[in-house]
């Protein structure tokens, strides 16, 4: 819920920030309020100490990029350009030497360039090749004509040049958000310095355009510091969410084999073995077809668990085959054998390895459908726009959901892995007349969503 | 055709291959895991197909596959596994000469189709419908999951090839269920159906949305060799299990007895 509301906040404050920051300067220099000097330290010091930490950054991220595979150069360069750019600010630096400018340039070029790729690639935007390609050659282009009209002292066209650069990248950004209406910290972050960075241009502009009386020189100095720190507020967040991000991965993947391992410890106990075992030899004393058939039907289930040990997905196909194994196999055990009936319209989904069988397993357990005159199981198949939806259906006796969630580890397990690997949805509804159902809806998967980082 | 067979218990594979030897004209060898004798063996004769066990205390079912492969680069391998193995784990090698997978115990109608494949003989099912209706794999009978999905494949016999809808399939074979409750048990058949011709690979129907076809390619059926000139093959029993081959047996009779005249 913080987050939200950084995101509602966060540019409306930045806006209206920015707004009284032009007032103060505007209104100081008309009025001479205030006493430049103390800014002037003021500044220093935070310069001092933005320059510390971003050295910091700039050496981690050139580490990682050796330690860490998915780490990617653009925040190093940022970091990087970002210290090259203040230092070689005249503003607050001065170092004897003619050539400075030219490296101001190239830093803050190399700033925007690297802000720009970082945004079109760390966050997909666009999300189109065509699209990408089109804008990165578009950035180029611009970047091109400020550099060079930098070097025919063309001063007011660069600064110009530079602003369309910003607005580009600010509509960029607001076509981004509105074609995935999806923004976060980072985001709001990145937009703020796009967006502080096109305020300097302006403030320089208007500044040139009245011989420095308008504004108070450090201004473009000042603009970068604050950027700074909001770089250093983006890198600590991605920082932590990356981990986070990690972490949470590896939980869930622990939770899954945890959950995995379970169901097969159920499903191959020695007490199903042996019964299992028992049948068989008891069927072949009858006729030695059944005994066969009980054998084959046993070591096909055998089979899928061993499969089952490494894999977490099959398709629905293979799992109600599975099904149909066991089944078989305790119908040929008891004397009252029931019907399992399979009413499918579209089997083309992927489902958990041995998610199934536990549920009619608990179905039968509780509903007793084995004990009940033309007692059946149905199980639906079918899809929507939306979904795919599975159906476990009886006409048992129904029993109590509330009193049996504690206990049946069968159907949490199900529940549990349904809801982890494809967020899906599942309803259990039991009656005493009607019987139970079992509702399982897998939300199809929206080939236009964007995967967060 | 020259097989060979390697297994540290070759009893379990004799067994049924003793079995089957009657309806080939092959010639078996069995090996333990003696590496040297195996590949001795292959240098100096044709060896059409190798039935190889994996997990061996001597060698490496894989690696020796990787060796023979080497030798005679277009033999074609089977292997035997108790366990689980995938055609997605094996060697780049060796790929292209895995048919398949035989797990133990054995199944007759997969270790039969192999043979076949090792053959390039092509798979066919042998149908009865003069009588009660029955389906045979290399000699082997097709057990199906359900009887209603044995009397849909019936029905799409007896169809001669002809599509069938579903609810023409519900009309014949469940005439007197309501329309919903008739819906899913149909279903439930193509399912069964389905399962069951993909078990013994045999891919004979095609299944689309609410439409049956059968490929008749590859079906030895009295009642085809009956339509095509053999009359003497019926003797008034079609389908008898079914009551609604009564429909049938009027047109059957009927090209009888033109046939007599």
């Amino acid at each position: 819920m913080v987050k939200k509301r950084l995101r509602n906040f966060f540019i409306p404050l930045l806006l209206v920030f920015t707004i009284v920051v032009y007032l103060y300067f505007v209104l100081s220099n008309v009025f001479s309020i205030g006493n430049k000097e103390n800014i002037d330290t003021y500044l220093t010091i935070l310069l001092f100490t933005a320059l510390a930490i971003l050295a910091v950054i700039t050496t981690l991220e050139f580490i990682s990029n050796f330690i860490d595979k998915t780490s990617s150069w653009y925040t190093f360069f940022m970091s990087l350009s970002l210290i090259g750019m203040l230092v070689t600010s005249c503003d607050f630096i001065y170092i004897n030497w003619e050539y400075i400018d030219i490296f101001h340039y190239v830093f803050f070029v190399g700033t925007m360039l690297s802000c720009a790729l970082f945004l079109i690639s760390a966050y997909q935007i666009p999300y189109n090749k065509v699209q990408r390609n089109s804008s990165i050659i578009i950035l180029f282009v611009i970047i091109t004509f400020y550099i060079v009209s930098y070097f025919f002292h063309f001063e007011l066209i660069s600064r110009i040049l530079t602003m369309v650069y910003f607005l580009f990248l600010l509509f960029y950004i607001s076509a981004y958000v509105s074609n995935t209406k999806k923004y976060d910290f980072p985001f709001v972050a990145t937009y703020t310095i796009v967006y502080l960075l096109f305020n300097a241009q302006i403030i320089e502009i208007i500044s040139r355009l009245s011989d420095g009386k308008i504004f108070y020189r450090g201004v473009d100095s000042i603009v970068s510091l604050l950027i700074m720190f909001i770089y250093i507020l983006i890198y600590l967040n991605y920082t932590i969410n990356v981990s986070k991000k990690a972490y949470e991965k590896e939980e869930f993947e622990k939770r899954l084999k945890e959950l995995q391992t379970n169901v097969l410890n159920h499903q191959i106990n020695p007490h199903y073995i042996f019964n299992s075992l028992n049948t068989i030899k008891m069927l072949y004393e009858d006729s030695h077809d059944l005994g066969a058939k009980a054998l084959d039907l046993f070591s096909s289930n055998l089979r899928d668990y061993v499969a089952a040990a490494d894999s977490d997905i099959v398709t629905l196909d293979v799992e109600l085959k599975n099904v149909n194994n066991y089944i078989e196999l305790e119908n040929l055990k008891h004397n009252k054998p029931y019907q399992i009936i399979y009413n499918i319209t579209g089997s083309d989904f992927l489902v958990p390895y041995f998610s199934l069988q536990p549920l009619v397993e608990n179905i039968v357990k509780y509903s007793k459908v084995n004990e009940k005159e033309s007692g059946h199981i149905i199980i639906s198949a079918e899809e929507d726009d939306e979904s795919y939806i599975l159906t476990i259906e009886d006409n048992g006796e129904g029993f109590d959901i509330n009193s049996i969630k504690k206990t049946s580890h069968g159907i949490n397990n199900s529940r549990e892995r349904f809801r982890l690997l494809f967020n899906a949805s599942f309803n259990i509804k039991s009656s005493v007349e009607k019987g139970t159902k079992i509702v399982i809806k897998i939300p199809k998967e929206d080939s236009n969503e964007s995967h967060s980082r | 055709m020259k097989v060979i067979v390697v297994d540290d218990e070759f009893s379990s594979l004799s067994h049924f291959l003793n079995k089957i030897i009657g309806h080939w004209d092959a010639d078996y060898h069995f090996f333990n895991d003696d590496e040297e004798k195996i590949l001795s063996y292959t240098k100096n004769n044709y060896i059409d197909g190798a039935f190889l066990d994996i997990y061996m205390p001597h060698i490496d079912g894989v690696s020796l596959a990787k060796k023979l492969v080497k030798i005679q680069s277009d033999i074609k391998i089977v292997f035997i596994t108790g366990g689980n193995l995938g055609l997605d784990d094996l060697d780049e090698k060796i790929k292209d000469n895995v048919i398949g997978f035989i797990y133990k115990p054995i199944d007759e109608i997969k270790l039969s189709n192999y043979l076949l494949e090792i053959e390039d003989k092509r798979k066919e099912m042998t149908v009865k419908t003069f009588g009660s209706f029955d389906c045979f794999m290399n000699g082997n009978v097709v057990r199906f999951s359900s009887s209603k999905s044995k009397e849909l494949f019936a029905l799409l016999i007896a169809l001669n090839g002809k599509s069938l809808t579903m609810s023409q399939a519900i009309t014949y074979l469940w005439p007197d269920k309501d329309i919903d409750r008739a819906k899913i048990l149909y279903r439930d058949a193509v399912w069964r159906l389905r399962q069951t011709l993909n078990e013994i690979n045999f891919k004979c129907v095609e299944f689309m949305r609410a439409l049956l076809i059968l490929d008749k390619h590859n079906i030895k059926c009295d009642y085809y060799d009956f339509l095509a000139g053999n009359v003497d093959l019926y003797n008034n029993e079609f389908l008898t299990s079914y009551d609604w081959s009564i429909g049938f047996e009027s047109s059957l009779n009927e090209i009888k007895e033109k046939h007599r005249k």
